[in-house]
């Protein structure tokens, strides 16, 4: 890593730039190219797709090395990731706890990640 | 402005429920700001660029991203433009925040427009989708001020705490799993589950394109998906 003074400090003002004017950029734009209606009802789901598309892929990320496993069926039962994840789900749907679901999802993520050494 | 905003009993109310509305997403935000933390040090930034980075760049996103960039000594604008393209969700987010803003003076839009990440714009939607929304500003404000005090605080600490954590992708691990946990109990009406299977599929086909593209992919399609099973035009908000 290679970076003057002024190349890191600028490299923090351009990101802090970007920060403020990627988050303020409908905001910032003119009343009438502002989402509405149906579209702006729809909008609303974006933070959940958001989360979604942000863990899914690290849920899954152990799988395609599972599957090439001599035991695939019991790779992916044993996936300290999947399982764990899944745990968590259902300890959720079924409690309605969102802290139960994240106790039960990190101790099995622990248990089945020493299980797998 | 500051004064009106904490002493009027409504805005303080809403202030306070914005705040406890977030909590359950502040494990996630806790864990990702020591990682983040850890990660810049590890790198061998400097304490006041690790700083600068914490408090001014202010996204986990765009730091993860040139984090790694930094250690191959990229140009400055290509890491710019990588952490734009990883942050493109963020443009979706003040598309959703645009009609809550538009009535706001124009430093306290920018200001709430820069702070509002996941957690506190889910806290928004969820409220919205709950009933008529009272206090809108000052509820988000709410759920941003807490949220920004707990990652900063925490990327501190991940800055003061380098030398002695072992972080690997576990720990990484456990902020997804509390990510997911906060996210599970938004999947709520069938729009909400045509977005989520929308967004799973798009992210996990999408998992291997560059710049963190299918992320971004992921939720325009799960808004498109929402906007496809929604009943019929709904009353404006």
């Amino acid at each position: 890593m290679h970076y003057s003074w002024l190349e890191l400090w600028g490299l923090i003002a351009l990101l802090a730039l970007l920060t403020l004017l990627s988050r303020s950029f409908f905001v910032l734009l003119p009343r009438r190219w502002q989402p509405r209606g149906r579209v702006a009802q729809a909008l609303r789901y974006a933070p959940l797709a958001a989360l979604l598309a942000i863990t899914v892929p690290e849920v899954a990320r152990q799988l395609p090395h599972a599957l090439q496993q001599a035991a695939p069926a019991w790779a992916v039962a044993t996936d300290a990731r999947l399982v764990s994840a899944l745990v968590l789900v259902v300890v959720i749907r079924l409690t309605r706890h969102t802290l139960w679901g994240l106790i039960a999802g990190i101790l099995s993520f622990l248990l089945l990640g020493q299980l797998g050494g | 402005m500051g004064r009106s905003l904490s002493q009027h009993p409504a805005r303080r109310a809403a202030l306070v429920a914005g705040a406890r509305a977030v909590l359950p997403s502040l494990p996630a935000m806790a864990v990702w700001g020591v990682v983040t933390g850890v990660a810049m040090m590890k790198l061998g930034l400097a304490l006041a660029p690790a700083l600068g980075m914490t408090f001014l760049v202010y996204s986990g996103t765009a730091q993860l991203t040139v984090l790694p960039l930094m250690a191959g000594s990229t140009a400055v604008l290509t890491m710019v433009l990588a952490a734009a393209l990883a942050g493109l969700r963020f443009v979706v987010y003040s598309a959703v925040l645009s009609r809550h803003l538009s009535r706001v003076p124009l430093p306290l839009r920018l200001g709430t427009a820069f702070l509002t990440i996941d957690g506190p714009l889910a806290v928004l939607t969820q409220a919205q989708a709950r009933g008529p929304l009272v206090q809108r500003v000052a509820l988000l404000n709410g759920a941003n001020g807490l949220t920004a005090l707990v990652w900063c605080a925490s990327s501190v600490l991940g800055i003061a705490l380098a030398a002695l954590l072992p972080l690997g992708a576990e720990l990484g691990y456990l902020a997804v799993l509390a990510l997911l946990a906060f996210t599970v109990p938004m999947l709520v009406g069938r729009p909400a589950w045509a977005a989520a299977a929308a967004s799973i599929a798009v992210t996990l086909l999408g998992a291997h394109w560059p710049h963190k593209l299918g992320t971004f992919v992921a939720v325009l399609a799960g808004v498109a998906a929402a906007l496809w099973a929604s009943p019929e035009p709904a009353p404006k908000d």
